[in-house]
């Protein structure tokens, strides 16, 4: 045998970069596969777009109604700074929070690094600087188009966004995401053996909630002003804390209307404050990270499964036994069991249907602002709206990687007749059937509490209906027609280009729904043409097309699957 | 080269291991044997510092695993069942990343590689994506990449699991060369046979317990029978 030639090995660079040089190979790739796919990145590309353009003219018209109100404009507009940025603010610390659990500790790549010679404070640094960027990607995107609509109403120019990004916004994220990892390393070293039971955390979670929102509702009174300067006298006395002199989001404000008003002296003392905390949050971390890094690794490593659980998870195969005696219905039980035994899964559906039901069953308070039968059904639209967006993501998030994770475990169903197709029809029954549950429950409470006429009850009931099925069969057929075979990891699945393209198409099948709806709501509340049965059938139309075809392209790719492979 | 002292871990009510002690020395191949759940990736996961024990300490060429990781860890290779490997890097830069990350100089990473992939047959494979490659040519990377900074001490987690036969040999075969050069060797697995053949030293463990350590000839002088799988259906008693 004649040996090989040697070649040159990649020589990568040293530290705390080698991490980041793995990632931009990694990423390099991701980029490559999607370089090849056109149609998949044209997509992509298209929707960023119009989001992002979109996104600046909603803020820029919005911001010029403040801004041009006569004697309040630039006072409440530089109010609303220190509310966005706050709320902002909040969002990082929670974001950091999940996204820090899972780069620190829960990914195995962590527990691979643990086992060469590195130092837990460059593992720390590593793993901050890349959970910071997973958490705050999507931050900076929203805020962006928010500050150049902002300069533009202002006619300042655009390179003064760079300037307020690196003396606010980049601090703010320094902080928020360091304090929210140490806080986390510390929790995870000393609290994490406080075991709460799921299901009490979310009750508990969605029952505070339901009292905020009841506490929080409008009082009953007689009121003539305009809808939006309620909503200003409302907003303005709950905006004292997010002005509160301690945070670094007022710091940061502060920064930003200095800047804009030229107070040079204030933009830069803020600055420094803002950067010398940055600093010291960041020593702080890193020294936490140092010494407790480590023993968290150890504490989250050593979680079997006791065999108390596994007696439990064993338990409902042998109940659900005597009725599984169908292959569909076996796969249907697999379905169920598989949901009810991923806490992930239930609880964020279980958060997210309660919060919204929580809100719904509040709403009739809402129509103290007006008894008008148009702005109560434009409200019962915005609920289903709002209903099928959070449908619509809680699918792409754990419906479309299924048949990809569970693609190791196919060869089960490769000896069984027909096994892809029950595989399928299993899935588009179980969640079909749960997605209409659930809109249709919570459009009957939305309507019902707004007193919506029964008419339009039904309509929106039926759209409600065919949306879930449409959304079901789209999230599910792609992600048999794209499946990732051997994927471990849902969340990878998700955050690929396909996962991308499906929730972007989902949005996008959402924006049809409302667009139906306005169409109707203007029609009958304005001028009366074909308009209501063009849009309902462009929608049926929409809804065949973007739930059928997948799945059948998708059982004919599984099918294919089945003799290649 | 690889101690452990009274080594303990328990999870809640459960010993996972109880006062394990072993001396693995260097030039030494020591197989750590017993059915599923008597507690041997425990056991790994301790010497390795991935778990900290309930009791009793570890150390690797005389550091602390737990007082001073680094520098245990720099001289240690750690090969689990199921090697963490980047599906997106070719191999290439898989072994470039490690090379990193023990320091290795440009021009040592670089001999040692072409070495090793000549050895396990990947030279052809150097640009190839690792999710590309078989399940077999990925535990040969993963095995390249353990050696690659010539450890003092290797721990292995079933190293043989689907192997085809002439990767087996291999594998046995280098152990065996690295060994002779002093490496000190701990590895857990099923294959009796293998153990036979390789192993300098057996260790059977079951419920968490060390039942018996010893050479192959001392454990059949003691328990009798003329194959391993014999001794071991006799210290279990969980044999067919």
């Amino acid at each position: 045998m004649i040996p090989s030639q040697p070649q040159s090995i990649p020589l990568p660079p040293k530290g705390v970069r080698l991490f980041y040089w793995v990632r931009w190979r990694t990423w390099r790739v991701g980029m490559r596969a999607l370089w090849r796919a056109p149609v998949k990145l044209g997509v992509i590309v298209a929707v960023w777009s119009i989001l992002l353009v979109g996104l600046y003219g909603l803020a820029w018209r919005g911001i010029r109604l403040i801004y041009d109100t006569a004697g309040l404009g630039p006072f409440l507009m530089s109010r609303l700074w220190f509310l966005f940025l706050f709320v902002v603010m909040l969002m990082l610390l929670i974001s950091q929070l999940t996204s820090a659990y899972a780069t620190l500790v829960r990914a195995p790549e962590t527990l691979w690094w643990a086992t060469l010679p590195v130092s837990a404070r460059t593992l720390g640094r590593a793993k901050w600087l890349e959970s910071s960027f997973y958490s705050a990607w999507a931050v900076a995107l929203l805020v962006l188009p928010l500050l150049l609509a902002y300069l533009a109403v202002l006619h300042r120019p655009w390179v003064m966004a760079a300037g307020a990004l690196t003396m606010a916004m980049l601090p703010l994220l320094g902080i928020t995401t360091a304090l929210s990892t140490t806080l986390l390393l510390v929790w995870l070293r000393w609290g994490g053996r406080i075991v709460i039971r799921r299901e009490v955390m979310v009750g508990t979670f969605l029952a505070v909630c339901a009292a905020l929102f009841w506490t929080l509702g409008e009082r009953h009174e007689t009121r003539h002003e305009e809808v939006w300067f309620l909503a200003i006298q409302a907003l303005l006395p709950r905006m004292q804390i997010a002005m509160s002199m301690w945070l670094p989001s007022s710091w940061a404000a502060t920064v930003l209307d200095a800047m804009l008003n030229e107070r040079w002296t204030d933009a830069a003392l803020y600055t420094a404050l803002l950067w010398s905390t940055t600093l010291l949050c960041w020593r702080l971390f890193d020294h936490v990270a140092a010494q407790l890094l480590l023993p968290v690794l150890r504490r989250a490593g050593q979680a079997p499964a006791s065999s108390a659980s596994a007696r439990r998870a064993g338990a409902p195969v042998l109940r659900v036994a005597w009725w599984a005696r169908r292959p569909l219905w076996t796969l249907f039980a697999k379905d169920v069991l598989l949901v009810v035994r991923d806490p992930l899964q239930w609880s964020q559906a279980v958060v997210f249907f309660g919060l919204l039901g929580a809100y719904f069953a509040n709403i009739h308070r809402l129509t103290e602002f007006s008894g008008e039968p148009s702005w109560r059904i434009g409200i019962a639209s915005l609920n289903l709206a709002c209903t099928l967006l959070v449908f619509g993501s809680l699918a792409v998030r754990f419906l479309f990687p299924q048949m990809s994770v569970e693609s190791r475990t196919l060869w089960l169903l490769r000896i069984v007749p027909n096994g892809m197709r029950q595989l399928l029809v299993s899935k588009l029954l179980l969640y079909g059937t749960m997605g209409v549950v659930i809109i249709e429950g919570l459009l009957a409470l939305s309507s019902t509490r707004l007193g919506v006429p029964i008419v339009v009850q039904w309509s929106l009931g039926g759209i409600g209906i065919l949306a879930a099925l449409t959304i079901v069969g789209m999230t599910i057929g792609f992600g048999a027609l794209w499946i990732e075979p051997g994927a471990q990891d849902a969340a990878r699945v998700v955050s690929s280009s396909s996962g991308a393209l499906v929730l972007v198409l989902m949005l996008g099948y959402v924006a049809c729904v409302v667009a139906v709806l306005v169409v109707v709501w203007l029609n009958a509340f304005g001028a009366t043409s074909h308009g209501p049965l063009l849009a309902s059938a462009a929608l049926l139309g929409t809804s065949i097309g973007l739930g059928v075809v997948p799945v059948s392209r998708g059982l004919r790719r599984l099918e294919r699957l089945e003799t290649t492979t | 080269m690889i101690r452990a002292v009274g080594l303990s871990k328990r999870y809640g009510s459960v010993d996972a291991l109880r006062d394990f002690s072993l001396d693995v020395h260097p030039g030494e191949i020591v197989a750590l044997v017993g059915p599923n759940g008597a507690g041997k990736t425990t056991a790994l996961k301790l010497l390795v510092g991935l778990l900290a024990p309930t009791a009793g300490s570890v150390s690797l060429g005389g550091y602390d695993v737990q007082r001073n990781p680094v520098e245990a860890k720099r001289l240690l290779a750690f090969l689990p069942d199921q090697p963490f490997l980047y599906e997106a890097l070719t191999v290439g830069e898989c072994l470039g990343f490690i090379g990193g990350m023990y320091g290795l100089a440009p021009e040592v990473l670089q001999q040692r590689a072409n070495a090793l992939l000549q050895t396990f047959g990947l030279m052809e494979r150097l640009n190839d994506r690792v999710g590309e490659l078989s399940y077999g040519m990925k535990s040969r990377l993963a095995l390249i990449m353990s050696l690659l900074h010539e450890p003092h001490a290797f721990l292995l987690d079933e190293p043989f699991f689907g192997l085809d036969p002439q990767t087996l040999r291999l594998v046995k075969r280098l152990l065996m060369e690295c060994a002779a050069r002093g490496m000190a060797i701990f590895l857990s697995t099923h294959q009796l046979p293998i153990v036979e053949d390789v192993a300098h030293r057996i260790v059977i463990l079951h419920q968490g317990r060390s039942l018996a350590v010893g050479t192959w000839e001392e454990l059949r002088r003691l328990y009798g029978g003329t194959r391993l799988e014999e001794v071991f259906f006799r210290l279990t008693s969980s044999g067919p």
